[in-house]
């Protein structure tokens, strides 16, 4: 245990409750200078409410937070900024139309005669940017500068402000090789100089890399903790899941079929350039893998009439089908669970029975126009029974309902227009472990019954761990396709990075 | 979702109550038959427009063009109604002239005329003719193939004049200037929607050009003059001015002091203004609509998330489409009712501000600005709720300068209570919420 006196953030019994789901309970922690601490755990296990209580944007329900072992009452950023914490988003947070320095000093602008003093400003943006080895011009818009630039602005802006605890919420989830590397030596920089860094990630050997310490957290609880030497791949994931990885996935072959997607040359709007073709057949479960921005949204919006296609042909068991709108693809068979789950996937204030009747409430309307209110909860409860969709009534509001079971609702809505092919985006993001393990096992047996599953995941061990068939997309492009036998994480890897075709290059700047 | 949107509705009902019993204490006439009328006559113009834009909030728009839309048509709607008369080429001498009941007799058998035809006699002091408007119903009565019988006065005709039979002529059956008028309505609501539904354009933005466009319009077809059909039309005007039957209130005739002996039974009546039946009508249809139809449930899904409809294969262009069209088309049933109730349209100035008064309406009524939130009893309720508040602030003697103020106090009050009372139920949740955890 590290003593006290050099402890410059400790947080102890922190709980925090929202409707349906306890994010955070009695979770403790502690940094102490120079110390790198990883956060690790599933989507949901807690580790961005945790982080957010102690930036001052989350007030936890109960527990004691302390910085330099007073106890302190963090009521907003920049309360906690005061402090010395920053917290650094994973959706970065700077304005797109001033430049750096305007970025770093944004609401803190030096002033004389009541001006703000512009000289000023960029000496001081100047001095940080070279700390931490960015040697661009302050007056840089930060429109032009890369993701990984943008996000070495905001480190800046933290290190200029003084902060003592730097916190990370996934520093590298869109970042190339070479930013991230550069990131790591940052993040090392600023450890020697004594700044405590907190970093949430879920690439395992990131947390290698660089953590001196890592706190495990699991279904809003402490998991366990692991000091440097311990750190090692199976020791994590055994935290993480609480139990063996493997019973996580249990791959089963199935019996394949026919061919049901068939996809020849389609065009997305986002990379016009490419041609993406590919087929499933009944019983397969296809995930897609690749790195964020790779284009694997934009190819399932695209099937799914969201973003029309350019070009391209669409089969559906061998019938061509015209796909230009979401109702064209519900009526050709497709379904899409969408990524963003509370923006696109589900009605958040209406009922369970409402959102799962939405895509499917027109067919079974009387005369096509008169809501059947008897077949709607009919239905309702048929596929909510039939998901286990936690819940003691199908006129709960889906806000009330955790993450795992709000996927469930969505699920059951497509399961209600009976699809041919379904599509999932990110299909167990923000889902605990137990709802997690559900929708794998509704995945296979939906393929069991002739339905061809196209899924992306950012989850490597799920690609893995689930799919019959990888193809692995880089920007824009089917760079690869794996079979079960031949996939493993450096073959997706290699395909993701596209590193047998040229060497990683700066990353484009983000759209 | 539910129990809130009830619970609104008896907040609405009981500040209605109130309203009614406090003036009613400061003077019994309020609850008169005459007043309760009037209450109610107003409450279905208002209603109708409150109506329409409901269903434009609800799916997470706005209509700033209603009142400008309620001039156009009523402009329009007078226009197609203007009566022109012809001279028929009969000559009518006069024999005699009865100052008393307006009647004339003629040399001749009066050739055939229709109701509202008239006679135009060369005016000796004047260059301009004495226009006499004949009144068939009283002329059938007399039985005289020789008399007629005219509504002006008849103190400057005397026997020997010649007057000119001049017959009536109109531009086209009224029913369908109401008709073509309500398509104008609906043509301006496609307009809209087009623009905000498929082009995606701001609907704040859009709604604000046409308040600016439509009134300019309504100004330029009329020279900006006041435009009326003075007395005729008279079977058109009963979709403002009908009472189709009473319906029985009681004590109204007691506490109200009822002029009549036969009035201060037990019930009262009021006649059904014929606007309010329309209104409930159409306030039927829109309930059916709005939540037993699939269509109405899919404004409710767009009005809260956007997104998830359209994920979801809802077209959400084409409903918005509708929501527009619907409100402009009763904006225009509106600009309608309110001409043929004055039977003239002022196109400067009628209509100003009423799509505000509509927007206050819907949102006292439950609607949110947010979108997907909103109950058709809770609209129709909000509009009478104003109105009465009209109403009491003329029984109290207040001028009319005080009732934008007194309404916009009440709307202010009437959404604090609500987000108040959000606020609590939220924080009873999360202290619930609290003890489970440490529990």
């Amino acid at each position: 245990m590290t003593s006290d006196t050099t402890l410059l953030l400790q947080a102890s019994g922190i709980s925090k409750a929202y409707p349906g789901v306890i994010a955070l309970d009695r979770v403790s922690m502690r940094l102490s200078a120079g110390e790198v601490l990883a956060i690790i755990g599933e989507n949901g296990a807690g580790k961005s409410t945790l982080m957010k209580s102690l930036a001052g944007l989350v007030t936890p329900d109960g527990g004691e937070i302390r910085v330099d072992g007073e106890p302190v009452k963090l009521t907003n950023v920049q309360h906690a900024m005061s402090k010395g914490i920053a917290l650094i988003h994973q959706e970065l947070n700077l304005a797109d139309n001033l430049d750096i320095a305007q970025n770093i000093y944004l609401g803190r602008e030096p002033k004389r005669f009541g001006l703000i003093d512009r000289k000023a400003m960029n000496r001081g943006a100047k001095e940080v940017l070279d700390e931490i080895g960015l040697g661009l011009p302050p007056t840089t818009s930060v429109s032009e500068l890369s993701t990984g630039r943008q996000q070495m602005v905001e480190i800046a802006k933290a290190i200029s402000t003084s902060a003592r605890v730097i916190i990370m919420d996934e520093p590298t989830a869109s970042l190339s090789d070479q930013e991230t590397q550069r990131l790591y030596d940052v993040v090392d920089r600023l450890a020697d100089k004594g700044v405590g860094i907190i970093f949430i990630s879920h690439r395992l050997a990131e947390v290698k890399r660089l953590a001196h310490r890592v706190t495990v957290l699991r279904d809003g609880k402490n998991a366990g903790e692991l000091s440097r030497e311990q750190i090692g791949h199976d020791a994590m994931v055994r935290l993480m899941v609480g139990r063996e990885a493997s019973t996580l996935y249990q791959y089963e072959s199935r019996p394949i079929g026919e061919t049901v997607l068939e996809v020849k040359g389609l065009v997305t709007q986002a990379f016009p350039e490419h041609r993406l073709s590919f087929d499933i057949k009944a019983g397969e479960i296809v995930g897609v893998a690749g790195l964020v921005g790779a284009g694997r949204t934009e190819m399932l919006t695209t099937l799914f009439g969201i973003d029309p296609p350019l070009a391209g042909e669409v089969r559906v068991f061998g019938k061509r089908v015209m796909i230009k709108t979401p109702r064209q693809a519900i009526r050709a068979g497709l379904a899409l669970v969408p990524e963003d789950r509370k923006a696109q996937g589900v009605v958040l204030d209406m009922a369970i029975r409402e959102n799962t009747s939405m895509a499917s409430l027109k067919e079974r309307a009387i005369g096509g126009v008169l809501i059947n209110t008897a077949e709607e909860r009919r239905v309702g409860k048929e596929m909510n029974d039939k998901l286990a969709t936690k819940t003691p009534t199908l006129e709960q509001l889906v806000q009330n309902l955790s993450g795992g079971n709000q996927q469930k609702v969505v699920l059951a809505k497509w399961l209600a227009t009976g699809p041919k092919v379904l599509l999932m985006d990110e299909p167990t993001r923000g889902v605990d472990i137990g709802a997690k393990a559900e929708i794998y096992r509704i995945m296979e047996e939906l393929a069991h019954q002739n339905v061809a599953v196209l899924f992306v995941s950012s989850d490597l061990e799920e690609v893995l761990g689930v799919s019959d068939r990888a193809l692995v997309m880089h920007e824009g492009q089917i760079t690869g396709e794996l079979s079960r036998d031949s996939l493993s994480a450096e073959a997706v890897m290699a395909l993701a990075t596209n590193t047998q075709i040229s060497q990683v290059g700066p990353a484009s700047s983000p759209s | 979702m539910a129990m809130q949107g009830f619970t609104r509705t008896l907040g609405i009902a009981a500040l209605l109550l109130i309203v009614f019993i406090v003036t009613t204490i400061a003077d019994p006439n309020f609850i008169g038959s005459d007043n309760l009328y009037n209450i109610l006559r107003w409450s279905a113009f208002y209603g109708v427009l409150a109506l329409g834009v409901a269903f434009v909030i609800i799916t997470g728009g706005i209509d700033l063009s209603i009142g400008s839309v309620v001039a156009l048509s009523g402009i329009t709607l007078m226009i197609l109604l203007q009566v022109d008369y012809k001279d028929s080429g009969t000559d009518l001498t006069i024999a005699g002239v009865d100052k008393e009941t307006k009647t004339l007799q003629l040399v001749e058998d009066m050739p055939a005329y229709s109701n509202l035809d008239r006679l135009a006699v060369p005016n000796p002091g004047g260059a301009d003719d004495i226009l006499l408007t004949i009144d068939a119903a009283q002329t059938e009565q007399l039985n005289d193939s020789r008399s007629v019988v005219v509504r002006e006065n008849v103190s400057r005709i005397s026997p020997g004049d010649v007057g000119g039979l001049q017959a009536q002529s109109r531009l086209m059956n009224p029913w369908l200037a109401v008709l073509l008028t309500l398509l104008l309505g609906t043509a301006i609501g496609v307009f809209h929607g087009l623009l905000i539904g498929y082009g995606g354009m701001q609907p704040f933005i859009i709604t604000l050009c046409g308040l600016l466009a439509y009134r300019s319009l309504a100004r330029i077809i009329s020279n900006d003059e006041v435009i009326t059909i003075g007395s005729h039309h008279g079977s058109l005007r009963y979709l403002s001015g009908g009472q189709p039957f009473e319906i029985p209130v009681p004590f109204i005739g007691r506490i109200g002091n009822a002029s009549d002996e036969a009035a201060r039974g037990f019930l009262g009546w009021v006649p059904m203004p014929m606007p309010m039946l329309t209104l409930l009508i159409l306030a039927l249809i829109s309930g059916v609509l709005l939540h037993k139809m699939v269509h109405g449930r899919y404004m409710l899904a767009m009005g809260r998330n956007l997104e998830a409809a359209r994920f979801s294969g809802i077209n959400t262009r084409r409903v918005t489409l509708t929501a527009y069209v619907i409100c402009s088309t009763l904006a225009a049933l509106g600009g309608i009712l309110f001409a043929l109730d004055l039977g003239a349209v002022t196109p400067a100035t009628d209509g100003n501000f009423y799509e505000l008064y509509a927007i206050a309406a819907a949102v006292l009524g439950g609607c949110s600005l947010r979108g997907g939130v909103g109950s058709i009893r809770g609209v129709i309720l909000g509009t009478i709720v104003i109105i009465t508040l009209y109403s009491m602030i003329n029984f109290l003697g207040k001028s009319s300068e005080w009732r934008d103020l007194i309404i916009g106090v009440v709307l202010l009050l009437g959404i604090a209570a609500d987000e108040l009372g959000r606020k609590v139920y939220s924080s009873i949740k999360t202290r619930q919420r609290r003890k489970k955890l440490s529990g």
